[in-house]
């Protein structure tokens, strides 16, 4: 149909599928030519900018198989929702940190009716809001820490206390407070912790402020670096 | 799969539905139906190629759909964005008006050559044929659209 380079072929270049020999071919030519040059980088751009998105959240539920918390009231009324779900069996996110046994977790987020999943590398913004829930065969204690993008560390759930919040064992169960994000931007990392028996929030907290969470015996923690923005 | 691709598909569908949300339910459906069953993909064929055809496939089955056919019909075609060749951009836009009303194998064609751009050899081998029976293809379609300009003259005048 014509001389240009079809997207198809720039498709095959981006995913690394072209041969040398096409590769160099399609190349200059995208010298010669202003429009495959237009083209190439445009949808180089288009590819960056889709791999930042959130991935949709029907996805992820099939890449893990687990059940999703139904919003309560605090879901609803949020600006955005993230979701973290304890739960056996589903392999964790790519690029997500685990350390320690324990039921696994799922991390999610979106807009209210619009849960999105997120992995570390995800973007989230300045307002949205945060849930845990969690489904479990045995009780427990847990605990959301973050540390934002000034380091400054803070815990989200128990969000007063001294002690990582009772979770009792059940299915699709939502940690006890949920949070609005504040303005400050940059690199967050959410820590999320179940353990077995109750721990006090301090030394989790000062190890956090140190650097990052270590292990602990019987507990479950997840690390995810999520980018907050505007 | 998705990081790496699902840019690709979302863009086709995309430009094919000309509906970014329609493209999104796509996009969602073609990579949870891969997850739910990886053996659609059986590698025999390039990732892109593999999700070229399905993207295609997925977008003309909603074309197909009543809502759809009389939506597209009704509202202002988009210009095509992807430009690869201008002079076609006319053609462009009555392929996709009249996408939902060609047989299965002519609409997969029309979408590659004048929505997608790409070449006959391109064409035969995401669709598995020969080029000659690209060829074949495409002059049908070639015939529809000359017929639906001859129509629409008739009604202007």
């Amino acid at each position: 149909m014509t001389d240009h380079i079809s997207d198809l072929r720039w498709d095959r270049w981006l995913a690394g599928e072209l041969s040398p020999d096409d590769t160099a071919t399609a190349l200059a030519h995208a010298e010669q030519c202003g429009r495959c040059n237009d083209r190439m980088r445009m949808l180089n751009n288009e590819r960056d900018q889709f791999r930042v998105r959130p991935m949709p959240i029907a996805l992820a539920r099939a890449r893990r198989a687990p059940r999703w918390i139904v919003g309560g009231a605090t879901l609803v009324a949020a600006a955005a929702v993230l979701v973290l779900v304890l739960r056996p069996g589903p392999p964790p996110f790519d690029g997500e940190r685990r350390k320690g046994s324990g039921p696994s977790l799922i991390v999610a987020g979106g807009k209210p009716g619009a849960l999105l999943p997120l992995a570390t590398g995800d973007v989230i913004h300045v307002g949205d809001s945060i849930q845990v829930g969690y489904t479990s065969d045995r009780d427990g204690f847990g605990a959301l820490i973050s540390r934002d993008g000034a380091a400054a560390v803070t815990a989200y759930v128990p969000s007063d206390g001294t002690t990582l919040a009772p979770l009792p064992a059940g299915i699709d169960r939502e940690f006890p407070q949920s949070t609005i994000l504040d303005t400050v931007v940059g690199t967050e990392v959410l820590y999320v912790v179940w353990c077995p028996t109750a721990q006090p929030l301090a030394p989790l907290l000062l190890e956090v402020t140190r650097g990052a969470l270590g292990e602990h015996p019987g507990c479950q923690i997840r690390t995810l670096a999520l980018e907050k923005r505007p | 799969m998705y990081r790496a691709y699902g840019h690709s598909v979302r863009r086709r569908a995309t430009q094919i539905l000309a509906n970014p949300d329609e493209a999104d339910e796509v996009l969602q459906e073609i990579f949870v139906g891969l997850v739910a069953r990886p053996e659609q993909f059986d590698g025999r064929s390039a990732a892109s190629t593999f999700l070229y055809a399905v993207t295609t496939h997925a977008c003309l089955a909603r074309l197909r759909d009543r809502k759809n056919r009389t939506r597209l019909i009704d509202e202002q075609l988009r210009p095509w964005t992807t430009d690869v060749d201008p002079r076609a951009a006319d053609t462009a836009a009555i392929v996709r008006a009249e996408l939902a009303q060609f047989p299965e194998d002519e609409a997969r064609a029309a979408v590659y050559a004048f929505l997608d751009g790409m070449s006959h050899a391109e064409i035969a081998e995401v669709l598995g044929c020969s080029r000659r029976h690209v060829g074949n293809l495409l002059e049908r379609v070639d015939r529809r659209i000359t017929e639906r300009r001859i129509a629409e003259r008739k009604e202007a005048s």
